[in-house]
C-alpha cells in the first residue's frame, strides 16, 4: 500500500475541507458541531496517514465523518434509530424564495438517513456503491433510499412545474 | 390391425425461460415513479431501457425524469471551511523554528522586563539613600578696613557716635563643618577691621545646593512635583534659609552696635 505523504495530506485538506465540512453542516445545521467533526476527521486521516493512499482519502474522511455525526446524533439520543426518524422533528419554517432554497427546506424534512445518502449523492457525486461503504449499507437499501427520497420530495412540493 | 393411439402422445418439452430472473420485479421497481427516478439519476438497466421501449408510457416517464433531474439539490459553494490552517500540518523544520522564534521571544521580553523592573527607582528606598554632598573647600577672602568715622558736631538730633574699638589682630576663625553649625546662630564678624574671613563655599559643581542636615533626614511629599530629589532640596533649601532670615533679622546680636 503507498502510504500518503505530508505534501499530500495538506492537499487533501486543500481538495475535501469545504466538501465535508457542507455534508456535516447541511446534516446537522450546527456549525460548531460540524467544525469538530471536521477536524476530528482530518486528525483521524493524519493518525492514520501511513495506512491510506491518497486516491482513498476522500472517501474515508466522509466516512469518518459521517461515523461521528451519527455518534454524536446517537449520544444526544435525538434518533434512538436513525433510520426511522419522524421527519418532522428537523422541520423549520422558512420562507424561501427560489428553487434551492425550498429543496434545501424540503431536504431538512427527510429522515437523517435520507439526507446523508441524498447529499453524498447529489453534493458529491457518489456513485451507490460508494455511499454504501461510507454509510455501511448495502447497495440496494442507498438505491431504494435515494429513490423514496426523491419521490418523497417531489410529492412534497406537489406541483413542481411551477417552480421549475 | 390394432393401433394404439397413446403410443404417440407428444411429450412436454423440458425447456425453460432464461431470462426469468429479468422479469421479476424488487422492491426498487416497488417505487413509484421508478423508470423516471432511474432515468434521472442515469441507473437505467437495459432490462428496464427495453420496457421503456415498450411501454405506452414512455413520453410521460421522460417528462418525469425531467422534472426529477431539476430537483437535485446543488452545493452551496459559498459554504466554506475557514479553519483549514489548523488542519495542515508544516513540515519539522519549520515546526522547530517557529518553537524557536517562540521561545527567544518570550526570554527577550522576561529579560526586558527584569532589566526595567530593576532600573525603576522605588519611592520607599528614598529614605535609606545616600545624599553624598559636595566636597567643602575653604577659601580665604580679605575684607578692606572700614575707616573710622570723624565725630559729628553735637547736635541733638545727631545722636553721639561712640568710639569704635581698637583694631585687633585678624585671627582666623574656626571652620565649622554643616553639622557643627548650629542652625539659627549664625555670629556676625565686626565690620570695621580689615580681617580674613574663611568662606565655607561648596566647590564648584553641579549642584548649587545648600544642604542642610534637615534635608538629609527630608521625606517626600505627596505632590508629584515635589517627589523629584531635586525640587524638593531646593525648596526645602530655601525654607531653611528663610527661616534662618527671618531668626536672625530679630536677633539683636545680628546688627553691628553702632546701629543698634
Amino acid at each position: 500500500m503507498i502510504a500518503m505523504t505530508r505534501k499530500e495530506y495538506n492537499q487533501c485538506v486543500d481538495d475535501f475541507a469545504d466538501a465535508v465540512y457542507r455534508f456535516i453542516l447541511k446534516s446537522c445545521h450546527n456549525p460548531a458541531l460540524a467544525d469538530d467533526i471536521v477536524q476530528d476527521s482530518f486528525l483521524v486521516l493524519w493518525e492514520h496517514v501511513s495506512e491510506i493512499a491518497h486516491a482513498k482519502a476522500k472517501a474515508f474522511l466522509f466516512t469518518t465523518a459521517y461515523r461521528k455525526l451519527i455518534d454524536t446524533f446517537r449520544h444526544e439520543k435525538k434518533n434512538a434509530d436513525i433510520e426511522n426518524i419522524r421527519p418532522e422533528n428537523y422541520y423549520t419554517e422558512t420562507s424561501c424564495t427560489d428553487l434551492n432554497e425550498i429543496l434545501e427546506e424540503v431536504l431538512n424534512k427527510l429522515s437523517p438517513i435520507q439526507k446523508t445518502v441524498v447529499l453524498l449523492r447529489d453534493y458529491e457525486d457518489y456513485s451507490y456503491r460508494e455511499i454504501a461503504e461510507i454509510t455501511g449499507l448495502s447497495e440496494t437499501q442507498v438505491k431504494v433510499y435515494i429513490f423514496r427520497a426523491r419521490h418523497w420530495m417531489k410529492s412534497f412540493i406537489r406541483k413542481p412545474e411551477l417552480i421549475l | 390391425m390394432n393401433i394404439d393411439n397413446d403410443n404417440y402422445r407428444l411429450q412436454p418439452p423440458s425447456l425453460t425461460y432464461p431470462h426469468k430472473n429479468q422479469l421479476k420485479k424488487d422492491e426498487l421497481h416497488a417505487c413509484e415513479d421508478y423508470y423516471a427516478i432511474a432515468w434521472a439519476e442515469g441507473t437505467l438497466t437495459s432490462q428496464d431501457r427495453s420496457d421503456l421501449q415498450r411501454s405506452s408510457r414512455r413520453q410521460l416517464i421522460e417528462q418525469q425524469a425531467a422534472i426529477y433531474q431539476k430537483l437535485k439539490i446543488k452545493p452551496d459553494s459559498s459554504l466554506r471551511y475557514k479553519a483549514k490552517n489548523r488542519l495542515y500540518r508544516p513540515d519539522k523544520q519549520r515546526l522547530l523554528l517557529k518553537y524557536s522564534l517562540t521561545a527567544a521571544s518570550c526570554l527577550l521580553f522576561m529579560a526586558l522586563g527584569i532589566t526595567l523592573w530593576y532600573r525603576t527607582p522605588s519611592m520607599s528606598g528614598q529614605e535609606n539613600q545616600l545624599i553624598l554632598l559636595p566636597p567643602i573647600e575653604i577659601e580665604t577672602m580679605e575684607l578692606p578696613a572700614i575707616p573710622q568715622q570723624t565725630p559729628v558736631a553735637s547736635s541733638s538730633a545727631i545722636p553721639t557716635m561712640t568710639s569704635l574699638p581698637s583694631a585687633v589682630p585678624p585671627k582666623r576663625i574656626p571652620v565649622m563643618t554643616k553639622k557643627e553649625l548650629p542652625v539659627g546662630q549664625i555670629e556676625a564678624t565686626p565690620l570695621d577691621i580689615p580681617r580674613n574671613i574663611q568662606i565655607n563655599a561648596l566647590s564648584p559643581g553641579d549642584a548649587e545646593l545648600i544642604l542642610s542636615e534637615n534635608a538629609i533626614d527630608w521625606k517626600p511629599s505627596k505632590n508629584r512635583f515635589r517627589n523629584l530629589p531635586l525640587f524638593s532640596s531646593v525648596i526645602q533649601t530655601g525654607k531653611i534659609i528663610a527661616e534662618r532670615l527671618k531668626t536672625a533679622v530679630t536677633n539683636e546680636d545680628f546688627y553691628p552696635s553702632h546701629l543698634k
